[in-house]
């Protein structure tokens, strides 16, 4: 586990750096400025391209963790808007089992998020990087069973655990992210998020077993963190 | 090493919420002082009891006993125990429905119950009166023991 978490730390100072010894390629085509293959849109355009993401950080790090028992997958998709704004769509799928000293949940759910980033970086026409802040609000839905949780049967001792199965559950969160993308070559970038995640959803009405993992918010907390490790391409 | 801790906040797991179920019995037994003005006895003054077909005690020559908890089985409709009292065992069957109920993540699952019906010997018990047939976790008296303590 440490040698793996010290290979993806390895892996984020020797991509960043790389990316910034590289020196890129200007080239003016008839349609306008290209850098590194990449158009380099004007400043007045408000449109300035899509980016399109995949985590690769939590989908190494929760297989690793689970021993391969859990598996989750998100995809994020950006809009350039005058390279200030960046509205977000990020979508998210996870399947597989975690324990908990209580109980075992098994079970798979999607997730989306919603939010807009803003790039603190100083506009420059060449520049493809960005710092950004920015908010989420997220929702999840999943099928679950919850198995092995205990019954308080302390005397008679004749039901020791119980199993509930084919629940479903709906959360809501909020999120407030920071990060970075950098522009490594031709369309290809990466970068990184933190994420503070607050749950909306922490009271439920229902009688039913709760979930104590929702897909795409981490183990159920009025509060959680998150990081993400990005490889993306700009269109 | 920050990473991997960020990434994997689990809550602890603690159970923090009561979770004991079971019927509660009070004593209310009447005697008289040797002037023969009559009292209410609230606790037993010794007691045991031990659910039948279970090898432990519940209370074991238990000393000022002021409420017993009688734990009920979650797989049967019918609990009986064997409870003693100043020398005399009598035996208290309850008939009772049985209810699922998740409590939380941490703290799992309980079952509570209704109570159908009270049968019971008449040894040291003259009384069995039922005062609430819902047996909760963090519930009130459900049962009263009445007894008159003769004369001596």
């Amino acid at each position: 586990m440490k040698r793996l978490v010290a290979i993806g730390f390895m892996l984020i100072v020797a991509l960043s750096g790389w990316s910034k010894v590289h020196i890129p390629d200007s080239v003016m085509h008839s349609d306008g400025l290209y850098v590194d293959n990449m158009k380099i849109y004007s400043d007045s355009a408000i449109f300035q391209g899509i980016n399109l993401k995949l985590d690769i950080f939590n989908t190494i790090f929760y297989l690793a963790k689970s021993k391969a028992d859990f598996q989750t997958y998100e995809i994020a998709l950006n809009a350039r808007l005058k390279n200030r704004f960046y509205p977000t769509l990020e979508l998210g799928y996870a399947q597989g089992a975690l324990g908990s000293n209580a109980a075992i949940w098994n079970g798979h759910g999607g997730w989306t998020t919603v939010g807009l980033d803003i790039n603190g970086l100083r506009k420059h026409r060449e520049s493809q990087d960005a710092l950004l802040v920015g908010v989420r609000v997220g929702t999840a839905v999943q099928q679950y069973d919850l198995t092995q949780v205990p019954v308080n049967d302390d005397y008679w001792q004749t039901t020791p655990s119980t199993a509930f199965y084919k629940q479903f559950h709906n959360d809501w969160w909020g999120e407030v992210v920071a990060g970075c993308q950098v522009h490594v070559y031709s369309g290809l970038m990466m970068g990184w998020y933190l994420r503070f995640k607050m749950l909306f959803t922490r009271k439920t009405t229902s009688e039913a077993p709760i979930p104590y993992f929702i897909p795409g918010f981490g183990y159920r907390d009025y509060t959680q963190w998150g990081i993400n490790y990005y490889i993306g391409w700009k269109f | 090493m920050g990473i991997a801790l960020l990434c994997s906040c689990q809550p602890d797991t603690v159970c923090r919420e009561t979770m004991q179920v079971g019927v509660i019995g009070q004593l209310k037994e009447t005697y008289y002082d040797t002037d023969m003005q009559s009292h209410v006895r609230t606790a037993w003054d010794s007691l045991t009891v031990q659910g039948i077909d279970s090898d432990s005690l519940l209370y074991n020559n238990s000393k000022s006993v002021s409420q017993v908890l009688l734990p009920i089985r979650s797989d049967m409709d019918t609990t009986s125990y064997a409870m003693t009292y100043c020398g005399c065992t009598d035996t208290l069957s309850i008939v009772h429905n049985n209810e699922q109920r998740f409590v939380s993540v941490e703290c799992g699952c309980v079952y509570e119950h209704a109570i159908r019906q009270v049968l019971y010997t008449r040894h040291w018990i003259d009384t069995v009166t039922i005062a609430s047939n819902e047996v909760l976790r963090g519930g009130g008296v459900n049962i009263y023991f009445i007894r008159e303590a003769p004369i001596e």
